[in-house]
């Protein structure tokens, strides 16, 4: 009897390929799409970090009323001893000599590195896969400098050696011991080669460049510890009073918000997006079972006379609907593994956090796989619940106009709603297309094309002084400037587009107050490289040396926010205030860059000469942003790469290249989210319209064929050709203008949640709500037309005769 | 009023053709009623739907008046039509959707009539066929005589020369048969020309003349 069902079940698929097809197309894009995001998300926002417990770690660091911050190292110090709450606190920061010069593996590189306290892996669960972890000896100052290497460096540059442990490397020309190797499925927020103890001194400055992480006791909540901590916090003001500002305390939240809150909204966004996308593909696999339950209505009124019981009937409905269902099912799910890898690929660096691995959530497919299983077996058995309503009698004799009617209504019901909804969407995708374009075409006050870029950390001894590194890249950028290929070359600790370094500066009208602006050190033909314009004065020029007179140059930004109205060319400035540099005389005025984003403004900022700035600052900038060099090239810059490692390397062969990158790359990487979004929603978007647009050819294409006979009637009594067309598309479009009424207003109240995510455009943009309406419309146009076109071959003669 | 010489129509099936009509020959004059007869399939409907214009895969001449039907171009045709000849069916076939009255403006929505006068129009039809008070109804809730009362009163709004009728009271009983063969009496009267099909000798009784089909030949005429 199955075996019967089932041959009759794929006989019928086959006999209908434009339904089989539609419906395969339409589960298989439901369910492999939403799935693909819906495990990006899940893997980001809703499942627990890869840690034993993960629930029991937090975040903590400074509060402010802004938010929560980093922290500093002595406090950090203060807090694990007061605390109570923790069952192990630690410490770890980049910044701090961490990252650098690693020789004494295959080659010289740059290695990030991580400086972590003695209890950092017990925090996170984590026992080394070779060796061990830090002592609390190593982790005071004078310790013994020791290393922990990850798994990856460690089978990069020594082979997966396990001779490994005790011998001794080089970091920066720093000799360190090798004490551990961490296990492979170690990860962790910052994507760290190697780890070193931090060896923090309580009662030092506080620089708050360091995060906190701890593990709660069992048995202990967020808001205890945040209650015990609020106290510390006053404990440590009265003991250091200078080295806590107003209003400051100590914040905790749960861990994994530190990597979901830049990535969260967007991805709720894509998710509802998704969410969209799945309603439509429901609706239109309802839709297209009661098309067919319609078509069937005969078929099945006929088995019943034929004394066919109910349950033999849905038996057979439900054996072609699961058949459907499980070829759809199929196709979707390798979809959604061949979609979740793509959308990996696709996310920009950084947007997903290192520590989560992504993969297609088994759960998730079998959510959305039952919930179009569902709705296709719910809606396929419409035949059997409407001949027990209609008398087999009738339906036999006419078509059931009752039951059509009704179920008529329902699927135009369908079709609004897939209208409205794809309307959302594409208004939203709209809107992210015109930020996206909008912020391609801005200006960002340089000229990113031919010009390659790379870091050379100057770290270790050897670079102690500005004169020593200030020599470095004379002669460096010597070599480089006459390599063939090359038209000028220059160094800065910043490249623009990629974040920020800021530094105080103070003006001698009011030497104690700090301005906080973006600070670089440049060579002087930097400007010349970047094509940066100079507004006013002079740039640098290598007469501006260590015995020459102070000079800085500023941006325009510089100029209106602290000289709007006087002669900028008088003004004097001092980096870090008089004791830490001297009173400098500002002898030129460039043009803005973009310095964050494409998307804010340029910041003020202040250049100096490398040669005029202080050992102790030029080490300061150093640990924070080792120099950039910028080559302007007159062939394809990467084709350069080999021949700059050739020529630093002949400066100094224990130096290594790293971020090496174009300009163009790093401008198109700070669009890279931007184009994420885009894209991402511009493919639900997509998908969503040709749904829909399915979705209301289905429909249509059924009225057109249930109407048959009275267009027929229409015809005899005079109707034209362009009559019929008018009269199915009214109706087309009748469903069609309901849906983008419903679907302006929910984009109206929608699109408000992606404020944050626009730029050159506002949440209610008139010209895209318009021009994409109009898209819609006039695709629901196209998809009318079809069973427009059809309806008006109708030939009154067939469509009369059967009296 | 219309002549007819050498009809032929013939339906295909795959390679063969099935004549229905062979070399019809007709004449009607203005003013007349006639009834066509005829055995189940003797091609009744199909000779109907040639004279209502709206089949176009016929051959042979086709003179309405003086105009050549058969050398007109379909949309010329369908203008002759619209101007010319009303249909009555014999399912009636009312829109169900719509009221009395909206069926009953169907047929001038395709002509060229204004606002004011398809109102009008409506109104003295609805009046003359004493509708008025089920202007408001729909169709399926009235009895099939009125049902074919409010399908004759529709091939007449837009006064057409000329009424064709297949069947019209085949789903009706005799009583409400009597009633529409006497409306078209009535429009006979007032200068209507009317051809009805019909299987009845009662109905062929109210026309003047009667027109006998047989295997696609006309094979007799009763005055
Ligand atoms: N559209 C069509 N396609 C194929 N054959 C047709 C078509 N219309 C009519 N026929 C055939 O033409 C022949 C005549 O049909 P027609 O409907 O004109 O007969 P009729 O005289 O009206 O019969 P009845 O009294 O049963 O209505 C029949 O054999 C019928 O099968
Ligand atoms: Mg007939």
């Amino acid at each position: 009897m199955i075996g019967q069902d089932l041959r009759y079940g794929v006989r019928m698929l086959a006999k209908h390929p434009s339904f089989t097809l539609v419906a395969l197309l339409t589960l298989t894009l439901g369910i492999g799409a939403t799935t693909a995001i819906f495990s990006v998300v899940n893997a980001v926002l809703l499942r627990p970090l890869p840690y034993p417990e993960a629930e029991r770690l937090v975040y903590i660091g400074q509060q402010f009323r802004s938010g929560i911050a980093g922290s500093g190292e002595p406090k950090f110090l203060f807090w694990r001893e007061q605390s109570q709450s923790f069952e192990a606190m630690a410490c770890y920061s980049n910044f701090g000599g961490a990252s650098g010069n690693l020789a004494g593996g295959s080659e010289a590189e740059f290695v990030s590195g991580c400086r972590v306290t003695e209890e950092f892996f017990r925090v996170f669960g984590v026992t080394p896969a070779l060796g061990r972890t830090f002592t609390k000896e190593e982790d005071t100052p004078g310790g013994a400098t020791v290393a922990i290497l990850s798994d990856k460096l460690w089978h990069r540059s020594f082979g997966a050696n396990k001779d490994i442990l005790g011998q001794t490397v080089l970091l920066n020309d720093q000799p360190v011991t090798v004490v551990g190797v961490m296990p492979a499925g170690f990860r962790f927020s910052s994507n760290s080669d190697l780890f070193i103890p931090m060896k923090a001194r309580l009662g030092a400055h506080s620089n708050p460049n360091a995060e906190v992480v701890g593990r709660l006791k069992a048995g202990v909540t967020i808001e205890q510890a945040q209650a015990e901590l609020t106290g510390i916090a006053e404990k440590y003001r009265t003991a250091f009073p200078q080295q806590m500002q107003v209003g400051e305390t100590i914040g905790v939240k749960p861990y994994q918000e530190m990597f979901t809150q830049g990535v969260a909204r967007m991805l709720w966004v894509l998710l509802g997006a998704v969410g969209f996308l799945l309603l439509i593909a429901c609706a239109n696999v309802a839709n297209l079972q009661l098309a067919r339950a319609a078509a069937r209505q005969r078929e099945i009124a006929v088995r019943m006379a034929l004394g066919a019981g109910n349950g033999r009937i849905v038996r057979q409905l439900l054996t072609e609907g699961i058949l459907l269902a499980l070829i759809g099912g199929v196709l979707g799910m390798l979809l959604a593994v061949w979609g979740t890898e793509m959308l990996v690929a696709l996310l920009p660096d950084g947007m997903l956090p290192d520590v989560v691995a992504v993969g297609v959530d088994w759960h998730v497919l079998l959510f959305v796989l039952c919930a179009s299983l569902a709705t296709g077996i719910l809606f396929g058995l419409a035949p059997v619940w409407q001949a027990k309503q209609v008398d087999v009698n009738t339906a036999l004799k006419e078509n059931a106009t009752k039951g059509g009617s009704v179920r008529g209504r329902l699927r135009g019901a369908l079709v609004v709603t897939e209208i409205a909804l794809s309307l959302v969407l594409l208004i939203g995708a709209g809107l992210l297309i015109r930020t996206f374009s909008y912020l391609v075409s801005v200006a960002p006050g340089f000229d990113p094309n031919n010009v390659l870029t790379f870091q050379v950390a100057l770290r270790g001894e050897r670079y102690d002084t500005t004169q020593e590194a200030a020599a470095f890249y004379r002669d460096a950028l010597d070599r480089i400037r006459v390599v063939p290929g090359v038209e000028n070359a220059a160094v800065i600790n910043r490249l623009p587009l990629d974040w920020q370094f800021n530094m105080p500066v103070v003006f001698p009208s009011s030497p104690d107050q700090f301005n906080s602006v973006q600070f670089r050190i440049v060579t002087p033909d930097y400007f010349r490289v970047m094509k940066i314009p100079v507004q006013q004065g002079r740039t640098f020029t290598s007469a501006d040396d260590v015995a020459a007179p102070p000079v800085a140059l500023v941006n325009e930004a510089f100029v209106q926010r602290y000289f709007p109205k006087q002669d900028i060319i008088a003004q004097q400035l001092s980096v870090g205030g008089v004791k830490r540099d001297p009173m400098r005389q500002i002898v030129g005025v460039v043009g803005n860059i973009k310095q964050q984003s494409l998307d804010r403004p340029a910041p003020p900022m202040v250049f100096i000469p490398i040669p005029q700035v202080s050992d102790q600052l030029l080490a300061t900038v150093n640990t924070f942003t080792p120099g950039y060099f910028t080559v302007r090239t007159t062939v394809e810059p990467m084709s350069l790469l080999a021949t700059m490692k050739k020529e630093i390397a002949a400066v100094d062969s224990r130096l290594a290249l790293s971020r090496v990158a174009t300009m163009k790359d790093i401008a198109s990487r700070s669009v890279a989210t931007q184009r994420f979004n885009m894209s991402l929603l511009g493919l639900f978007a997509g998908l969503g319209v040709l749904l829909a647009a399915v979705g209301i050819y289905g429909v249509m294409s059924y009225a057109v064929s249930e109407r048959t006979q009275e267009i027929g009637i229409r015809l005899a009594l005079g109707a034209n050709t362009r009559d019929v067309l008018r009269l199915v598309l009214r109706q087309g479009m009748t469903l069609t203008g309901i849906g983008v009424a419903v679907g302006l207003l929910a984009a109206f109240g929608l699109t408000r949640l992606m404020q944050g995510f626009l730029f050159g455009v506002s949440a209610s943009n008139p010209l895209t709500f318009i021009v994409v309406t109009i898209f819609l419309i006039l695709i629901a146009l196209v998809a009318c037309l079809v069973p427009a076109r059809r309806a008006t071959n109708v030939d009154p003669l067939v469509a009369l005769r059967y009296e | 009023m219309l002549t007819l010489r050498k009809i032929e129509r013939a339906f295909e099936f795959g390679r063969e053709k099935n004549y229905v009509l062979r070399g019809v020959n007709l004449d009607i004059e203005e003013g007349e009623f006639v009834t066509i007869m005829g055995p189940s399939g003797a091609g009744k409907s199909t000779l109907l739907h040639i004279l209502g214009l709206h089949d176009n895969a016929w051959v042979g001449e086709y003179y309405f008046f003086d105009q050549a039907a058969h050398k007109l171009k379909p949309k010329d045709r369908a203008e002759l039509r619209n101007k010319n000849i009303g249909f009555v069916f014999q399912s009636y076939h009312l829109l169900d959707q719509l009221t009395v009255q909206e069926n009953l403006e169907v047929p001038l929505s395709y002509r060229n009539y204004g606002r004011a006068e398809r109102e009008q129009l409506v109104r003295e039809t609805l009046d003359r066929f004493q509708l008025t008070d089920k202007k408001h109804l729909y169709p399926s809730k009235l009895s099939g005589g009125l049902q074919q009362l409010i399908g004759v009163a529709r091939a007449m709004i837009a006064r057409p020369k000329l009424i064709l009728a297949d069947e019209p009271t085949g789903n009706l009983h005799s009583a409400q048969a009597k009633e529409i063969m006497e409306m078209f009496c009535k429009l006979n009267e007032q200068g209507t020309t009317i051809i009805q099909v019909t299987h009845s000798e009662i109905n062929a009784g109210y026309s003047r003349r009667i027109v006998n089909i047989h295997d696609g030949n006309v094979v007799g005429e009763d005055h």
